[in-house]
């Protein structure tokens, strides 16, 4: 980072905004961890406003089976969680304590415990157009097409839970709510929110038809 | 990169998934504590926030009946520690973990404690050097109020208050 976004960065920590993204070296990263701290000094700085609080207390009370089934999506959010119906309680407790589960910050699977392989489009349909939105049962995703790789995974952005759509060249996701995108491995592009990845979705080929298991 | 939720010794907590009253007393236990942990680690409230939702996002759902105050306590920071690590990485590109980050089983420091690693470094910097960050991030002077006070230039004041930043950092690691 230069000296001029390293100065950008600083300001915008004084305003009490996001810092830009950039890519520090350890000495930036270090001078910017103390400018974190010292700001946090500022008297009444660091506390929470009320409105805040009680807003994320509101979206984790949502009804009880949400939180269940974030641990069933494994760390993909909130929002993420909207993409989801009719999860047993019980198996998604299971799904949490599952030591073989993927690790809760790699964006998570969505494997329902009660699922059947669906078609969702084609390899016709794929071949002309890499990106096929699809809404099957409770779950709206995409199957994307990558050279020879196909994959599917959810469309619910992980931001406030807005449903994704294609961008026009198809080489990227854009969220009709807050212009965040994604790209099409699910990763979210950096934007103005700390966003997980999307969960992606097991998918199979069929002889022609692509399935997926939701 | 820190993993918390892989580490057994959090996670063994018997009984099962804590009830919503329960969750939402350790919710308003924490949440401001937490908030002030990640405050100082990213300097602004939309990180602030965004990490502290993501703390509990993650850890919630995983805590369990019967899991003692200092479980709970420790869960959640070594939760915070791990999502402040991401979000490091995912904004400037940064590998390294700071210390208190990297060391999983340091307790962190009492939320209301006033910080004495501010008093430490101020006080073994520079005259100069300490005056432009106390007016710019203890009194929040801006940059005008704090080139006027020093008798400098606005980018007087931007290279000396980075350049103070650098000293302060290497002084003592935050």
């Amino acid at each position: 980072m230069s000296e001029k976004d390293l100065q950008r960065a600083i300001e915008a920590m004084l305003r009490d905004e996001r810092p830009p993204h950039g890519s520090l070296t350890r000495d930036e990263a270090a001078a910017l961890r103390a400018a974190a701290r010292l700001r946090a000094a500022h008297p009444g700085a660091d506390n929470p406003t009320p409105e805040f609080v009680d807003a994320l207390m509101r979206r984790l009370r949502e009804p009880r089976s949400s939180s269940t089934r974030r641990g069933f999506l494994r760390g993909a959010g909130i929002a993420a969680a909207a993409a989801v119906i009719g999860v047993g309680a019980d198996h998604a407790i299971e799904a949490m304590t599952d030591k073989t589960a993927p690790k809760p910050n790699a964006g998570g699977s969505l494997v329902p415990w009660s699922a059947s392989w669906k078609p969702v489009t084609t390899l016709t349909e794929l071949a002309s157009k890499p990106v096929v939105r699809f809404s099957s049962g409770a779950v709206t995703g995409f199957v994307i097409r990558n050279r020879d790789t196909i994959t599917a995974m959810s469309a619910v952005c992980t931001h406030q839970g807005c449903i994704l759509d294609a961008a026009e060249d198809s080489n990227r996701l854009v969220c009709p709510c807050h212009s965040q995108t994604f790209a099409l491995d699910g990763s979210p592009n950096p934007g103005d929110y700390y966003l997980q990845p999307l969960p992606r979705i097991r998918s199979r080929v069929n002889g022609d038809a692509v399935e997926v298991f939701v | 990169m820190s993993d918390p939720q892989s580490r057994e010794h959090l996670q063994v907590v018997a009984g099962g998934v804590l009830p919503a009253d329960d969750w939402e007393s350790v919710y308003r236990d924490h949440v401001v504590p937490v908030y002030r942990f990640a405050y100082a680690r990213v300097g602004n409230r939309p990180d602030a926030e965004d990490v502290t939702a993501s703390v509990f996002e993650r850890a919630l759902p995983r805590l369990r009946t019967g899991a003692t105050e200092a479980q709970m306590r420790g869960y959640l920071f070594a939760t915070a520690r791990s999502v402040l690590a991401e979000h490091w990485e995912r904004r400037f590109s940064v590998n390294e973990l700071p210390e208190d980050t990297a060391n999983p089983d340091q307790d962190p420091q009492p939320e209301d404690a006033h910080d004495e690693w501010v008093d430490t470094v101020l006080s073994g910097l520079p005259g100069n050097y300490r005056e432009v960050l106390e007016l710019r991030f203890l009194r929040g002077y801006t940059l005008k109020e704090t080139a006027l006070a020093m008798g400098t230039t606005v980018g007087n004041v931007k290279v000396l208050q980075l350049r103070a930043l650098r000293r302060a950092s290497k002084e003592v690691e935050p």
